[in-house]
């Protein structure tokens, strides 16, 4: 430890005169206060908020994920290069403890650029509300959808894609449902198209939900809206709520409507409240970052500094598609299909002979995505961005795995990995 | 006395990027460096003193041969803890203090918060940096750079001093004053392995040296064994008149058949250096690099015998 905190204390100085790091926290600030001038929304302050949640928290992350895959790879490449590391090499220090003290002082700098930029982001959404004189009305439909905590059960025991041909019904079991917290609304979010992708039409239909096999607590006819995530919200009933719920729908237009495939349907039912919710994300991002760091700082032991730099920021892009690399390993498409005016999208598309590279190359490249995803899944699953723009809940036990995976598992494995390699590479 | 180095058959080849052998840059090096003796590698650029001391610190692997530091392998972390280092390119942090440089190093070694800040102190006086303690190492002076340099490498009361060119971009006076500190440091019973072009330098302080040239040991032994020249005796008088001088000279020429040769032997530069400046800063007082004092006097905490340490 004693080590280790001479390297952090050393790596802190060095971090506090970073132009580069420097730029990025006042770039992070400044992105936080342009933001919400800059950013269009639907023109409800739902979307507003949810909006400025989301972009805000996803440009300071980006921001400071660049800043730290920029300043990383250098700590250890750049002080070997500029022969500083080498003084600390004739020591009685293991490269592991260069490695640690470097990484903490790495997670100590990204917690409190975080946790400025999310405090100013917070405070001047705070202020925006305040500014913005809401009605009470907006003031419950904010606290119901967004600045709240809520648990998203997905049905059992398919995610609830699928298609529900005209007049017909679908169900849905969700299990676990948590205890009814007092006042607080469900809410059903669905996201369905019809056949035709016509968006923003209103969907004609009968949605219930109750305890299965009996006499549902909800049952109302509505239009609900294609294409982007739509939600009902649902009094709770007067008593405690059963553990599994059954949710009903009855396709009441003369179209078919296909649910998505992930994001059909979704119960959300409120558990704990905004604020901690936040914390608890702010913690899953810095884990975040800190495998960033780890990653950075691992290259920087691998490679010089140019080459690890590189090495670095394609990690951040893998990361960063990973949903893309995802959704290519589950369908085995690379792409969307273009669906042609005229056909409708039916998914009839008149298909050329695939030549001699393509056939060769995509099992390769789809095992490639498959490697890929496996790798990237537990990551992806870590992101808290949408669910808290979302008003999700991202619970201490996603913030234990998140320290797990991210912490002990990746972080670990990055420390590892650097550790053995620097034993056998000489630094002369 | 078992040795405190012993390098046998040392070779060091580097490969390109292909693993394919690209310069063999020590080749078959055999020598030992024995307790409390000052050791010299002496050699042309490209002649493996660096990478030799590279693979004595372990920053650089032997491809062939044995090599043991104080009785362990040269990688050995915990015998690092008993070798101090001054590199030929004083690579400090340029954003800490002299102070803080010292107190950096310090931390690495098992140390308690009293005693490194002992240790630094004394180190800073012994160096003559004890005013430019709060000033960055950044815009210090090539020479100021190096005496902190040294300082840093005795941080821990090192056994084994390896001193890379521990001479090189310093004034004669700091030059003067690192050899008075190696020798300093040998009496005390530190092993020392110096490298340097300095030849007048390592005639001072070696007790022995090893002289190599494209990778390959050419010479190695004391530096009076190699130094003198057996067929030859200098005799030292006071100057005589020529009617005095005369006869005498006439009288040895006979006696050893033939002419010898005679002059007045000429003071050493840098004595005569150091004495003149040491007039001139007598009329002034002023002074902006390091504060340097006539003799240098070792940190007392390197000053006290092991067993009181």
């Amino acid at each position: 430890m004693r080590i280790t905190g001479a390297i952090f204390l050393l790596t802190l100085r060095s971090l506090a005169r970073s132009r580069f790091l420097i730029c990025i926290l006042f770039l992070a600030l400044a992105l936080v206060v342009v933001l919400p001038v800059a950013i269009q929304d639907d023109g409800t302050v739902t979307g507003r908020v949810q909006v400025l949640l989301r972009y805000t928290l996803a440009a300071v992350t980006f921001l400071l994920s660049v800043g730290t895959l920029g300043v990383a790879p250098g700590l250890v490449a750049g002080e070997l290069e500029t022969r500083h590391l080498q003084q600390v090499l004739v020591k009685p220090v293991r490269f592991g403890q260069i490695w640690a003290g470097k990484w903490l002082a790495l997670v100590a700098v990204n917690a409190v650029m975080l946790a400025l930029s999310m405090l100013l982001a917070q405070a001047l959404l705070n202020w925006n509300l305040r500014a913005s004189r809401l009605t009470p009305q907006q003031t419950a439909e904010l606290s119901r959808t967004v600045l709240v905590s809520r648990v998203n059960r997905a049905p059992a025991p398919d995610a609830g894609g699928g298609v529900v041909r005209p007049g017909a019904e679908r169900r849905w079991l969700f299990h676990h449902v948590p205890e009814k917290e007092t006042g607080q609304p469900l809410t059903l979010r669905i996201q369905f198209i019809t056949p035709n992708f016509e968006e923003n039409r209103e969907l004609d239909g009968e949605w219930s939900l109750g305890a299965p096999g009996k006499a549902p607590f909800f049952s109302k006819r509505l239009r609900v809206r294609t294409f982007l995530p739509q939600e009902i919200v649902i009094p709770p009933p007067p008593g405690p709520l059963p553990e599994t719920l059954e949710a009903v729908y009855v396709n009441r237009e003369p179209d078919a409507v296909l649910f998505h495939a992930e994001q059909g349907i979704r119960l959300l039912a409120p558990k704990g409240a905004y604020g901690p919710n936040l914390v608890r994300a702010y913690g899953l991002l810095l884990f975040n970052l800190a495998l960033l760091a780890a990653v950075g700082l691992t290259m920087g032991s691998l490679f010089s500094s140019p080459v690890a730099v590189l090495a670095a920021f394609f990690a951040l892009a893998l990361f960063s598609f990973s949903g893309y690399i995802g959704s290519v390993a589950r369908t085995g498409v690379f792409y969307v299909p273009h669906h042609h005016e005229d056909g409708g999208g039916t998914g009839h598309e008149e298909e050329s002979e695939p030549g001699w590279a393509a056939r060769h190359l995509e099992p390769l490249l789809k095992a490639a995505y498959r490697g890929a995803d496996k790798v990237l899944a537990p990551v992806r699953r870590l992101d808290p961005l949408e669910r808290v723009a979302g008003g999700e809940r991202v619970s201490p036990a996603e913030v234990g795995r998140g320290f797990v995976v991210l912490i002990i598992f990746g972080s670990g494995l990055m420390a590892a990995l650097a550790a053995g390699v620097f034993r056998r590479r000489e630094t002369g | 006395m078992k040795p405190i180095i012993q390098a046998e058959g040392l070779e060091k080849t580097f490969r390109d990027f292909w693993r394919r052998p690209r310069v063999r840059a020590v080749k078959d090096l055999t020598f030992d460096v024995r307790p409390g003796e000052v050791f010299g590698l002496l050699g042309p650029n490209g002649s493996g003193k660096s990478t030799t001391m590279k693979m004595l610190l372990g920053l650089l692997h032997p491809t062939g041969g044995r090599l043991s530091v104080l009785g362990a392998p040269a990688r050995d972390v915990a015998v690092k803890g008993r070798i101090g280092y001054m590199p030929e390119e004083s690579s400090l942090y340029p954003f800490l203090t002299a102070a803080e440089t010292l107190d950096f190093f310090g931390r690495l070694f098992p140390l308690s918060p009293a005693e490194r800040r002992r240790r630094r102190d004394e180190l800073l006086e012994m160096v003559g940096l004890t005013h430019a303690r709060d000033r960055l190492v950044g815009e210090f002076s090539k020479g100021m750079a190096r005496r902190i340099c040294l300082a840093q490498a005795l941080i821990n009361d090192p056994d084994l001093i390896l001193l890379d060119e521990p001479t090189s971009g310093l004034d004669p006076i700091g030059c003067r004053q690192v050899k008075d500190c190696i020798l300093a440091l040998a009496m005390r019973g530190k092993t020392i392995v110096l490298s340097s072009h300095l030849l007048g330098d390592v005639e001072d302080v070696c007790d022995r040296i090893a002289i190599l040239y494209n990778g390959v040991l050419c010479a190695l032994g004391g530096v009076g064994e190699l130094l003198e020249e057996q067929d030859q005796i200098r005799v030292f008088l006071p100057s005589l008149p020529p009617e005095r001088r005369a006869p005498l000279l006439a009288w040895l020429a006979e006696q050893t058949g033939v002419e010898p040769r005679w002059d007045h032997p000429r003071r050493n530069l840098e004595r005569f250096f150091l004495d003149t400046v040491r007039l001139a800063r007598d009329k002034t007082a002023d002074q902006t690099g390091a504060q340097v004092a006539d003799d240098i006097r070792l940190a007392p905490f390197l000053d006290q015998p092991r067993k009181d340490r």
